[in-house]
C-alpha cells in the first residue's frame, strides 16, 4: 500500500550537504504493523515527515519515491498532497507537550481537519463525531476537554488528543505513529497500543510504528526495521528477528532490553558502546564498525555494506553476517512478553 | 539502556551538526567592524585630516558647495563640513563612549548587588522600574532640561536612560548563578564572594552586556543627535551632528550638503554599531536570531 | 480574563503614583534649582523670583514640597506654565489631540507594513526577499527619524511639491487640509519604527514557525495559507503585541522630535520648548500626560496579551 524506494534525504552542511536518510527502501501493506526501531538521530522522525513530505527546512528530500496506492507522494502538487495529510495517511508526532498549538482549544485543533477535510460536515456535526472519537480514544469527559487548551491536559491526554486528530477523518490508510508511548505511563501506554491494534483490525490500517523500545515493538508489530545512522540495517518479521538477530547493531539493541523474566537484576545493563556516528563525516566503511563487537578492519572499513536478503523476508546489511555466531542470550521473544 | 529515550527532534539534530559555525567570527561583525573602524579613525585623527578649524566662522566663504577646498561644503557661517563632520564624530563617540562606560560600570556593580543582597534588590529594582516607565527620549529629555545641556550631561542621561537594561541582565545571570551547585561547592572550599563573582559569575555575564552596550553606544549616538538636533544636547557651536542638522533645516532648498551629510554619518554609525551587536548576539546564541530587542 | 483584566487595571495605580514621583524627584532633587536656571537663562527680576518661588512652592523643603505637589496633580492640577501663563492642564489639552493622531496614525501605518512584511520575510527566510527587507530595517533603524523627515520633505514638500512641509490644521478645517499635513510627519515617525517591528515580526515568525505544533497543522492538511495566518501567527501574536506596545512608547519618544521637525503643535514640541525654556510646571505636565499615554497603550498591550495567550488569562 505504501512503497518507499531509494528515498534519499539531505540537509546542507559546512562541507556539502549532509546524508541523513540514504537509500532507504521500504514498505507496508494493507493492515499491517511495521516497528521501526533505531537510536535517536538515527533519522526515523526524520522518516516519518518525509512519508508526508513535512521534512524540517532546510532539509530536503532529494531523491526516491514514496508510492502511496500507486501515486508518488513526493511528486504530487501541494494541493493534492494536503488533501491526503491528515485523512488517507495521519502522523501522531512524538512530543505531546508541544505537537499541540498552546493557543487553541483541544476541540478546535480536532475540528479543524474535519473542516479541512470534510467542508460539507455542519459545526456541530464536527463537534459531535470529535466527541466520539475521543471517548473512543479513551479520553473521559470529552465535552469537558473539549473546551480546554493543551497546557490544562495532562501528558496522557494530549497524547490521546493527537491520536485523535489522527484518526478523526475515518478513513486512514496509514498511521504513522512516532514514540507514541513514550512519554506516557506503562499503564496508558499498554492502552493506547491495544487501541492502535484494536483500530488496524477493524480498519486495515496500515501503521508504522516508530519507536526506540524493542518490547513495544514485541508486543505489537509484525515486521520491524531497524535504523542506523540514516540506513536500514535489518528487516525481518517480529518472530526470526527476534530469534536470530543478524545484524550487530540489533543485537545490542535487543542486549541492552532489560531482562524480566529469569535472571536477577544484574549491576547494569549491557549497553552499544559509542555513540551515534557524526552524520556529516561518516566513515567510508560501515558505519556501525566502530561500535561493532565482530567487526574487521580488512573486511568492514573500506566499502559500505549492501542490504541482503537471508532469508525469505529478512534482510540485513552488514558485511560479516555468515560469520557471526547465532545469537544466544537469553533475549526476550514475542512470546516471553 | 543504550538508546537514549531523550528524543532529538530534527530541529535540534540539525543544529547540532551546525554547532560549529557560532564559533566563527560573524559576517555581521566584520561588516560592522568594516563601517566603524575609519569612523573611529576620522575622529582620533581629525586634527591630522583636516587644518580647518571646524569653529572658524568666514563670512565669505558661508554656503560654498562642495569642491576640492571644501569637499563637504561649508555652512551658513563659512565653517568647513568636512571638518565639523570629523570633529562631530568626536563628539557622537565620547559621548556614546562615555556613557557605555559609565553603564558598563555601575550597571554591572548595582547589579551584582541587586543580584546578591535581597534588600537592594527591592530598592534597585523599584529604582529600575521607574525609569522604565517613561518613553526613553521622554526621560532623556526631562534629564537633561534639568541638568542643562552639555555633552558630559548627554552623557549621564543616556547613562540613565540605559542603565536598567544593564542592571537587569547582570541581576539575572548572578542570580541564576548564585544558587548554583558550583558556586555552593567553590564557597566550601572557602572561596571569598568577591573571587567567586569575579571569576566565575561576571564572565558567564560578559557575553550579554557586550551586546547590549554595542546596542546601547548605537542608541547613545541617535540620542545625542536627537537631543542637540533640540537644542538640549552638545550646545552650539560644538560640531555635533544633530546640532549640524538643526542648522541646515533653514537652507534645506539651497544647500542639500548640510543636512544630507551629517545625518548620513549618523546612520553609518548606528547602522554599523547595530551589526556588531546583532552579530556578537548570534554568535552568543544562534538561535536567537536577529530578535532585535531594543 | 475579567479577573486579569482587573487585576492589572488596579495596578495601573501604583504605576501612576511612582510615575508622578519619578517626574518630582528627577526635576527636582537634582543640583540647580530650577529657579537657579531660569534666572541663567532669562531676564527675570528679583520680585518675579519671588513669585515664581512662591508658586512653585520651592521655599519649603523638597518633602513638603512633594506632599503638597501630589495631591494637586492627582487632581490634574499641575499648576500654571511659566511660560504661557495658563493652566498645564489647558495648555497641554490643546497640544494633545495632535500627538495623539500622529502617534496612532504612525503606529497604525507600522503594524500595517511592518507586520505583513516581517511575515513574508520569516516565510521566505533565506532568500533574496528576506535580505532586502533585512538590509532595509536595518537601514531604517539607523536613521534618526529627524533626518529622515528632512529627507521627505526636500522629496515630497520642496522638490515635488505634492504636500506642506510643515505646519498642521485641526480637523475643523477640513478632513483633506487636516491629513495632508499629518502625511509626511506620520511617513517620517512610521519608517522610523518600521524596522523594529519588521525584525521582531520575523524572528518570533521563525522561532513559531520551527514548533513542532506547526509540522503538527501541515500533517492535518492544513493550506500554508492556514498554517501560518492561523496557527503560527496567533503564537507570534503573543510577541507581536509586546512589540507593538514597545513600538507606541518609542514612536511617542519620537514624536518628540518629528513634531518639531514639522512644526507640529503637539505635546513633544510643548515639552521641548518647556525644556527648553525651563517652564518646570509645563515641562512636569506635559511629561505625564506623554508618559500616561505610553501606560495605558502598555496596558491595553498586556490585555492583549492575555487575550492572546491562554496560559495568562488562566493561571495568573
Amino acid at each position: 500500500m505504501i512503497e518507499i524506494q531509494n528515498l534519499e534525504v539531505q540537509f546542507p552542511g559546512d562541507s556539502g550537504p549532509i546524508t541523513v536518510i540514504d537509500d532507504l527502501s521500504l514498505s507496508i501493506g494493507k493492515g499491517e504493523i511495521l516497528g521501526l526501531v533505531g537510536e535517536s538521530g538515527c533519522g526515523k522522525s526524520l522518516l516519518a515527515k518525509s512519508i508526508m513530505r513535512l521534512v524540517p527546512a532546510p532539509g530536503k528530500i532529494t531523491s526516491g519515491e514514496i508510492l502511496f496506492n500507486g501515486d508518488d507522494l513526493l511528486t504530487l502538487d501541494e494541493s493534492e498532497i494536503q488533501c491526503i495529510r491528515g485523512n488517507q495517511i495521519s502522523i501522531i508526532l512524538q512530543e505531546p507537550m508541544t505537537s499541540l498549538n498552546p493557543v487553541f482549544t483541544v476541540g478546535n485543533q480536532i475540528t479543524e481537519v474535519l473542516a479541512i477535510h470534510r467542508p460539507e460536515m455542519k459545526k456541530n456535526e464536527r463537534r459531535q463525531r470529535a466527541l466520539d472519537v475521543m471517548k473512543r480514544v479513551g479520553i473521559e469527559s470529552p465535552d469537558l476537554r473539549f473546551d480546554q487548551y493543551p497546557h490544562e491536559l495532562s501528558g496522557g491526554i494530549r497524547q490521546r488528543v493527537l491520536i485523535s486528530i489522527a484518526l478523526i477523518c475515518g478513513d486512514v490508510q496509514l498511521l504513522v505513529a512516532d514514540e507514541p508511548t513514550t512519554a506516557l505511563d506503562v499503564t496508558i501506554q499498554a492502552q493506547i497500543l491495544d487501541l492502535f491494534v484494536q483500530l488496524q483490525a477493524e480498519h486495515q490500517m496500515a501503521l508504522l510504528l516508530i519507536t526506540h523500545d524493542l518490547s513495544v515493538i514485541a508486543q505489537t508489530a509484525h515486521r520491524v526495521a531497524v535504523m542506523y545512522a540514516g540506513r536500514l540495517v535489518e528487516i525481518a518479521d517480529v518472530a526470526p528477528l527476534f530469534e536470530n538477530p543478524l545484524h550487530p547493531y540489533t543485537r545490542g539493541l535487543m542486549r541492552s532490553l532489560p531482562q524480566i523474566e529469569t535472571r536477577p537484576r544484574k549491576s547494569h545493563l549491557p549497553t552499544i558502546p559509542g555513540t551515534v556516528p557524526n552524520l556529516a563525516d561518516l566513515p567510508a566503511g560501515c558505519p556501525f564498525f566502530d561500535r561493532c563487537e565482530y567487526g574487521r578492519e580488512e573486511a568492514c572499513t573500506s566499502t559500505v555494506p549492501r542490504l541482503e536478503e537471508v532469508s525469505d523476508g529478512h534482510w540485513v546489511r552488514c558485511h560479516l553476517w555468515r560469520e557471526i555466531p547465532r545469537f544466544a542470550s537469553a533475549t526476550p521473544t514475542a512470546r516471553s512478553l | 539502556m543504550s538508546t537514549d529515550p531523550a528524543h532529538i527532534l530534527p530541529e535540534s539534530f540539525w543544529s547540532s551538526l551546525s554547532g560549529a559555525r557560532r564559533f566563527r567570527l560573524n559576517g555581521m561583525v566584520v561588516a560592522g567592524s568594516l563601517i566603524l573602524i575609519p569612523l573611529v579613525l576620522m575622529a582620533v585623527f581629525a586634527s591630522f585630516l583636516t587644518f580647518l578649524d571646524p569653529l572658524s566662522i568666514d563670512a565669505s566663504q558661508k554656503l560654498l558647495a562642495p569642491s576640492w577646498a571644501h569637499p563637504f561644503g561649508t555652512d551658513h557661517f563659512g565653517r568647513d563640513v568636512l571638518a565639523r563632520t570629523m570633529y562631530g564624530a568626536q563628539i557622537s563617540l565620547r559621548v556614546g563612549f562615555g556613557s557605555m562606560l559609565l553603564t558598563a560600570l555601575f550597571g554591572i556593580l548595582f547589579g551584582v548587588i541587586s543580584g546578591w543582597y535581597n534588600l537592594a534588590d527591592v530598592i534597585i529594582g523599584r529604582f529600575t522600574d521607574s525609569l522604565m516607565i517613561f518613553p526613553g527620549f521622554v526621560l532623556a529629555i526631562m534629564i537633561m532640561a534639568a541638568i542643562g545641556p552639555s555633552e558630559l550631561n548627554v552623557i549621564i542621561s543616556v547613562t540613565v536612560l540605559y542603565i536598567p537594561r544593564v542592571i537587569r541582565t547582570v541581576r539575572a545571570s548572578v542570580v541564576e548563578f548564585r544558587d548554583a551547585e558550583f558556586v555552593e561547592a567553590a564557597r566550601t572550599v572557602g572561596v571569598g564572594d568577591f573571587r567567586l563573582l569575579f571569576l566565575h559569575i561576571l564572565p558567564k555575564a560578559a557575553g550579554p552586556v557586550m551586546v547590549q552596550l554595542s546596542f546601547g553606544f548605537a542608541w547613545a549616538v541617535l540620542v545625542e543627535a536627537g537631543l542637540s538636533f533640540l537644542g538640549l544636547g552638545t550646545p552650539p557651536p560644538a560640531p555635533s551632528w544633530g546640532s549640524m542638522i538643526s542648522d541646515a533645516r533653514d537652507f534645506i532648498r539651497s544647500a542639500w550638503w548640510l543636512i544630507t551629510i551629517p545625518g548620513c554619518m549618523i546612520t553609518l554609525a548606528v547602522l554599523s554599531l547595530n551589526l556588531i551587536g546583532d552579530g556578537l548576539r548570534d554568535m552568543l546564541d544562534p538561535r536567537l536570531q536577529s530578535r532585535g530587542e531594543l | 480574563m475579567l479577573e486579569y483584566t482587573l487585576r492589572r487595571v488596579l495596578s495601573f495605580i501604583p504605576t501612576i503614583l511612582i510615575t508622578l514621583t519619578s517626574i518630582f524627584f528627577i526635576t527636582r532633587l537634582i543640583p540647580g534649582s530650577p529657579i537657579a536656571a531660569l534666572v541663567g537663562h532669562q531676564a527675570v527680576g528679583a520680585e518675579q523670583i519671588d513669585e515664581i518661588t512662591r508658586d512653585l512652592g520651592l521655599d519649603q523643603p523638597l518633602l513638603s514640597q512633594y506632599l503638597d505637589w501630589l495631591p494637586k496633580v492627582l487632581t490634574g492640577d499641575f499648576g500654571t506654565s511659566l511660560f504661557y501663563s495658563e493652566p498645564v492642564v489647558d495648555v497641554v489639552a490643546e497640544r494633545f489631540p495632535v500627538t495623539l493622531y500622529l502617534t496612532i496614525f504612525s503606529m497604525i501605518f507600522t503594524i500595517v507594513i511592518g507586520i505583513p512584511l516581517g511575515i513574508y520575510a520569516a516565510i521566505r527566510r533565506g532568500r533574496f526577499a528576506d535580505y532586502a527587507s533585512n538590509v532595509v530595517s536595518s537601514l531604517g533603524m539607523a536613521m534618526p527619524s529627524f533626518w529622515l523627515g528632512f529627507l521627505l520633505i526636500i522629496l515630497f514638500a520642496v522638490t515635488l511639491g505634492w504636500l506642506p512641509a510643515s505646519g498642521y490644521r485641526s480637523p475643523d478645517f477640513g478632513i483633506w487640509e487636516w491629513l495632508r499635513r499629518l502625511i509626511l510627519p506620520v511617513a517620517a515617525q512610521s519608517l522610523a519604527q518600521i524596522g523594529l517591528v519588521v525584525r521582531m515580526t520575523r524572528a518570533s515568525m521563525i522561532e513559531v514557525l520551527g514548533q513542532e505544533y506547526i509540522t503538527m497543522a501541515r500533517a492535518k492538511g492544513l493550506p500554508e495559507s492556514r498554517v501560518v495566518l492561523k496557527h503560527a501567527l496567533k503564537n507570534a501574536m503573543t510577541q507581536i503585541t509586546t512589540v507593538i506596545g514597545l513600538t507606541f512608547a518609542l514612536g511617542l519618544g519620537g514624536s518628540v522630535i518629528i513634531e518639531n521637525v514639522f512644526a507640529l503643535p503637539g505635546l513633544g514640541q510643548l515639552i521641548t520648548i518647556a525644556a527648553v525654556r525651563r517652564d518646570y510646571p509645563m515641562l512636569e505636565g506635559g511629561i505625564f500626560y506623554l508618559t500616561l499615554v505610553a501606560l495605558v497603550v502598555n496596558l491595553m498591550v498586556d490585555l492583549g496579551y492575555a487575550y492572546f495567550n491562554p496560559r495568562i488569562r488562566h493561571t495568573r
